[in-house]
């Protein structure tokens, strides 16, 4: 039996520096989906998505040299793509203010229904109430801004340090905190509002 | 604001985790191939966008040449007679209105065979001081 050790992250970086097209390949297979969900949860469209986190990759390929290797891999390739994310939102924002579009709740409207429909739940009852909790807890998360949106995401789903956003966002940790705080807040206070009216 | 707020708000992370919503389904081959595409399309060499930034170049170029040619074949052009009779003719035939002085010209071409006329400037002026 061969042991075969997995290249780390780091390691498949520095070669795609020396222009390794296999490591970049390994590196997209792996980080592709988060990279996918990451820039969802920022854009929330499927279309934009794939193209922010697709360019993110593109970028990785571009100035894989200038990795220095201090900071995690991850947390490394995440500031790329949050910032193909916000330079998105910025253009759309531009785009609506020009063409003078109104709110998300057009876009909301406009998104097909699979990105809207949850995951199936087997008791329907069950499905409503769960339905009805992420839809509003989700729903507030919708109303912070991109880079809330995103500081709230990697911890939630990405499982970063306050840190690590901090060093992804380009914030200080203090501020970092303070966004999360205020969002979480918001959120629980939203949490305690439904179980209140769930009760009565 | 004393503990970081993953330990303050478990409760809200632990819900959130529970209830976030998938992004929609996306075929990864087909994912992967379009990355490549886009890939290979930035990594296309420098002049291969120039070639089509110089069109409009090549246009103009194009469009100047025609219109010489166009002028070059323009009728009247090149057919310029030699012969200074036919000149004359095709002088007379772009100003018609001559033929009308026609026997005036032609007694202007019967003065110059004179010798006064000839040497008009050098004759010392009649009346003089």
């Amino acid at each position: 039996m061969v042991d075969t050790i997995e290249p780390s992250d780091e390691d498949l970086c520095r070669r795609v520096a020396e222009r390794d097209e296999a490591a970049f390949d390994l590196l997209v297979t792996r980080y592709q989906e988060r990279a996918y969900r990451i820039a969802w949860s920022v854009v929330r469209d499927r279309e934009e998505a794939k193209d922010c986190s697709q360019e993110a990759f593109i970028r990785l390929h571009e100035s894989a040299a200038s990795f220095a290797g201090q900071a995690k891999f991850s947390t490394w390739f995440y500031r790329i793509l949050v910032n193909c994310c916000l330079d998105q939102t910025r253009k759309r924002k531009g785009w609506r203010k020009l063409i003078g579009w109104g709110s998300g709740e057009a876009e909301r409207e406009t998104q097909s229904p699979v990105e809207r429909v949850p995951a199936p739940f087997v008791d329907p009852t069950e499905a409503l109430v769960a339905e009805n909790r992420m839809s509003q807890l989700w729903e507030a998360v919708e109303t912070l801004s991109p880079q809330q949106r995103a500081a709230v995401q990697l911890q939630c789903r990405e499982e970063l340090s306050t840190k690590e956003i901090a060093e992804v966002l380009h914030l200080s940790e203090a501020t970092v905190r303070v966004h999360l705080h205020r969002a979480y807040s918001a959120l629980r206070r939203l949490m305690g509002e439904r179980e209140a009216g769930e009760k009565t | 604001m004393s503990h970081p707020p993953e330990d303050e708000f478990r409760d809200v992370i632990a819900e959130l985790r529970r209830s976030a919503p998938e992004p929609p389904l996306v075929h990864w081959g087909a994912y992967r191939a379009e990355l490549r595409e886009k890939l290979e399309r930035r990594k296309a060499p420098a002049w291969a966008g120039w070639t089509w930034r110089l069109r409009p170049v090549q246009l103009v170029v194009a469009a100047g040449f025609v219109a010489v040619l166009v002028y070059i074949g323009l009728p009247g052009y090149g057919a310029m007679p030699v012969d200074p009779v036919l000149m004359e003719n095709a002088v007379l035939a772009s100003r018609l209105d001559m033929i009308d002085q026609l026997d005036v010209v032609q007694k202007l071409d019967i003065l110059e065979d004179f010798d006064v006329i000839r040497r008009l400037d050098t004759l010392p002026a009649r009346g003089e001081g």
